[in-house]
């Protein structure tokens, strides 16, 4: 059976399908709230942005112009300017990486859990130390896995700033937790 | 060069680190916050039902219907025009309508009736028509 596209579903949402929302929901608010929990670094106010991203797709569905751009980029787009919103209202006070929770792989063990979850809690503390704009570049590209021309989108930016942002915020990346191989579990070498 | 093996292992690790992230990437969606998506998403879809049912009222008197059905203002003023044109007719003498324009025309190229001949019928009285028939 033929899925139907995102685009069709919030086409149906605006004719007042209620069924659409709960797949739309299903399909696009964890992507939403998982990339949201990485760039802010804080879960509740991922939880936040995530809801009022949502609510702006919902608000966007009787206007939305078919072909003229993807709704799952449409959405990364207003969820980083939303997150940028957040962090400018934010500014001065500090991030707390304790209110970011690791959900625990029951199928790992404990230990090797553990490892899994302090190599996360570094990757995130380093990526916290990058400017917004690398973070939001090094996150799109390397953890959402969207190709630059996608990025470049979202960010309203060109392909050549995306390739640059994402070079130096992985070298900064990268030797933010260069002394910090042994307790992340990697050897030397 | 061992700068540049350093820095290579340095990425592979990064890029091992993002492979840990993607697999966590995308968190489960808390029932509280699913809930509150949805309860935004049907109460969006009824105000637009609000907004659509408020429109909905013909705010039109009764004039404006009857005009609307009987195919706007320009059908209504033809009907007007051609209610009072015959109603001068059947009020005015007959011979009155000649000066009407375009009638003297008309009437001129297409009847051979005089108003000698039409006041001829004048006094004719149907009664006597029908009396005649049924001798």
């Amino acid at each position: 059976m033929i899925e139907a596209s995102d685009e069709a579903l919030l086409i149906l949402f605006a004719n007042g399908d209620g069924g659409a929302a709960r797949e739309l929901t299903r399909r696009l608010a964890p992507r939403v709230l998982g990339v949201a929990t990485r760039v802010l670094g804080n879960r509740a106010e991922a939880e936040d942005v995530t809801q009022d991203a949502m609510l702006r797709l919902w608000k966007i569905a009787p206007d939305w112009r078919s072909g003229e751009a993807q709704v799952s980029t449409w959405l990364y787009r207003v969820t980083m300017n939303l997150c940028i919103d957040v962090k400018r209202k934010a500014r001065g006070g500090h991030v707390d990486l304790d209110a970011v929770p690791e959900p625990p792989d029951p199928a790992a063990g404990a230990a090797e859990t553990l490892q899994e979850s302090a190599r996360q809690d570094a990757l995130q503390q380093a990526l916290m130390t990058l400017p917004e704009r690398q973070r939001q570049a090094v996150i799109l590209r390397h953890i959402e896995e969207l190709t630059n021309p996608e990025i470049a989108g979202i960010m309203e930016i060109t392909v050549e700033a995306v390739e640059s942002l994402t070079a130096r915020g992985k070298r900064s990346l990268a030797k933010a937790l260069a002394g910090r191989k042994d307790e992340l579990g990697y050897q030397d070498g | 060069m061992a700068d540049h093996q350093d820095d290579k292992t340095d990425f592979e690790d990064l890029d091992a680190l993002f492979a840990e992230a993607r697999d966590a990437a995308t968190p489960e969606l808390p029932e509280a916050l699913m809930s509150a998506i949805l309860a935004d998403a049907a109460a969006e879809q009824s105000s637009w039902q609000t907004v659509a049912v408020t429109a909905r009222p013909d705010r039109r008197g009764p004039l404006a219907l009857l005009v609307m059905a009987l195919g706007g203002w320009g059908s209504v003023g033809g009907l007007v025009a051609a209610s009072c044109t015959g109603l001068w007719i059947g009020i005015a003498d007959p011979e009155a309508a000649q000066w009407a324009p375009g009638f003297t025309l008309t009437a001129a190229n297409s009847t051979t009736f005089s108003s000698a001949a039409y006041a001829a019928y004048e006094t004719f009285d149907l009664a006597t028509v029908l009396a005649e028939d049924l001798q």
